[in-house]
């Protein structure tokens, strides 16, 4: 006899699952985290007002994960970007195309976990989770603005991190 | 617009986030573009590489068992429920009535709205407690001649079951629906490490032809050549779900018919 916390919450655990492990990058401490949060969450359930139950958790496994982050030390969430600031000036202005390349899936699961964590955390959960931008800007806690360029960042680092040394060897 | 001025909105572009207008402006500007055209190009063949991967990490088989367990131990077990007892009795009796009010308008809507969208609630319900429950396949099988046929003289139709596999939907299973009185056969497709449930049911109401997102769910309806109906739910976002629809039906409803 399942409880409505555990009807409404449990089919989302694999997204809260995939969440903390992109954030944490190892098993042990998603599945900690993912724990905390569920326990959280029942705790935090009268106060939800039904919905997006997927956001809704997501936002409180993210900030489990940035707590067990700050806390580990391992890595700091980036400060945040200023696009008037810094803009595009030490990024290339394109993407060049991938189509030719095997793209191995450790080089690119490698490539992906080494983004830092702000552009990461928002590519996997729209390119994985399949989260709108709405959806992500209010797991995020960020404007749909900021959700776009971190997007857009985020492609542009990882493509160029596929390429690699390897771009030179293609000739256009 | 300049080249300059579209490039930031080529992603927004392919993610399909882009308002009609700007969109608009974008697609305009692609015809006459080569540049911007092989720009959004890469930007493609990224998500292509990104959806081939098996990038999703599914939680390990035993941490559901573990969340239900120690949820079981937590001393506030009634935190789920949503009513507070209020300590005056005049309290409660307003508390008591303005919930039997309440319960009877959301009938009264919940009823409405199930109608008038074509089960979404009773949809997005199975959905979510086939998995919360585990119980996702009565039949587990990739071959549709296997499926097909399993639902004769358990639901009085035959729904199409299409064999996807080389559209990257692959078949697992099915198993039968109750929504209120009426018997559904669901069938349940892959899509990398996600699940799509597709109900199907005899005698209408008709499920919403436009996704609909209903608790960070998606579902998208149809009405089928042999007169069935049916919908797709998954967690699945909107594009893929209207992918998959167009592959089940053989059908681009973006096309002009």
């Amino acid at each position: 006899m399942t409880s409505p916390f555990e009807q409404t919450m449990l089919p989302h655990l694999d997204a809260a699952y995939n969440l903390a492990h992109w954030l944490l990058r190892n098993e042990q401490d998603a599945r900690d985290s993912v724990q905390e949060a569920y326990l959280r969450a029942f705790k935090a359930f009268h106060g939800f007002r039904g919905g997006d139950g997927r956001a809704w958790l997501l936002t409180i496994v993210r900030n489990v994960c940035y707590t067990h982050l700050r806390r580990m030390q391992r890595q700091l969430p980036t400060e945040p970007f200023d696009e008037n600031q810094h803009g595009r000036v030490n990024e290339p202005a394109e993407l060049a195309v991938l189509d030719r390349q095997e793209i191995d899936h450790a080089r690119l699961d490698a490539a992906l976990t080494a983004l830092p964590v702000d552009l990461r955390e928002v590519l996997v959960l729209h390119e994985i989770e399949g989260l709108a931008y709405k959806e992500i800007a209010a797991v995020v806690g960020i404007p749909l603005g900021t959700v776009m360029s971190r997007l857009s960042r985020a492609r542009l680092r990882l493509n160029r991190a596929l390429l690699g040394p390897a771009q030179s060897e293609e000739c256009p | 617009m300049t080249c300059e001025q579209i490039r930031p909105l080529l992603g927004s572009h392919l993610d399909e986030e882009l308002d009609v207008v700007h969109d608009a402006t974008v697609v305009a500007h692609l015809d006459t573009c080569p540049h911007c055209t092989r720009e959004l190009q890469a930007l493609t063949e990224l998500r292509r590489t990104l959806q081939r991967s098996p990038l999703r990490r599914a939680a390990p088989v035993d941490l559901a068992a573990q969340i239900r367990r120690q949820l079981a131990a937590e001393p506030a077990a009634h935190a789920g429920r949503v009513v507070r007892f209020p300590r005056r009795w005049s309290q409660a009796f307003a508390l008591a009535a303005s919930i039997a009010l309440a319960g009877a308008i959301g009938f009264q809507l919940g009823r409405m709205r199930s109608e008038r969208i074509g089960f979404t609630d009773d949809a997005t319900a199975s959905f979510v407690r086939a998995r919360a429950t585990g119980r996702l396949y009565e039949v587990a099988s990739s071959s549709q001649h296997t499926v097909k046929p399993w639902f004769a003289g358990r639901v009085d139709f035959s729904p199409a079951v299409p064999d996807l596999a080389a559209q990257g939907f692959p078949l697992l299973g099915g198993r039968v629906e109750r929504f209120g009185t009426r018997p559904a056969a669901a069938l349940v497709y892959g899509r990398r490490q996600h699940t799509i449930d597709v109900y199907v049911w005899r005698d209408g109401p008709a499920a919403s032809e436009a996704p609909v997102r209903e608790a960070g769910f998606t579902l998208l309806g149809w009405k089928g050549e042999d007169g069935l109906f049916y919908v797709a739910v998954s967690d699945l976002a909107a594009p893929e779900l209207m992918e998959f629809r167009r592959q089940f039906t053989g059908v681009d409803a973006s096309l002009p018919q």
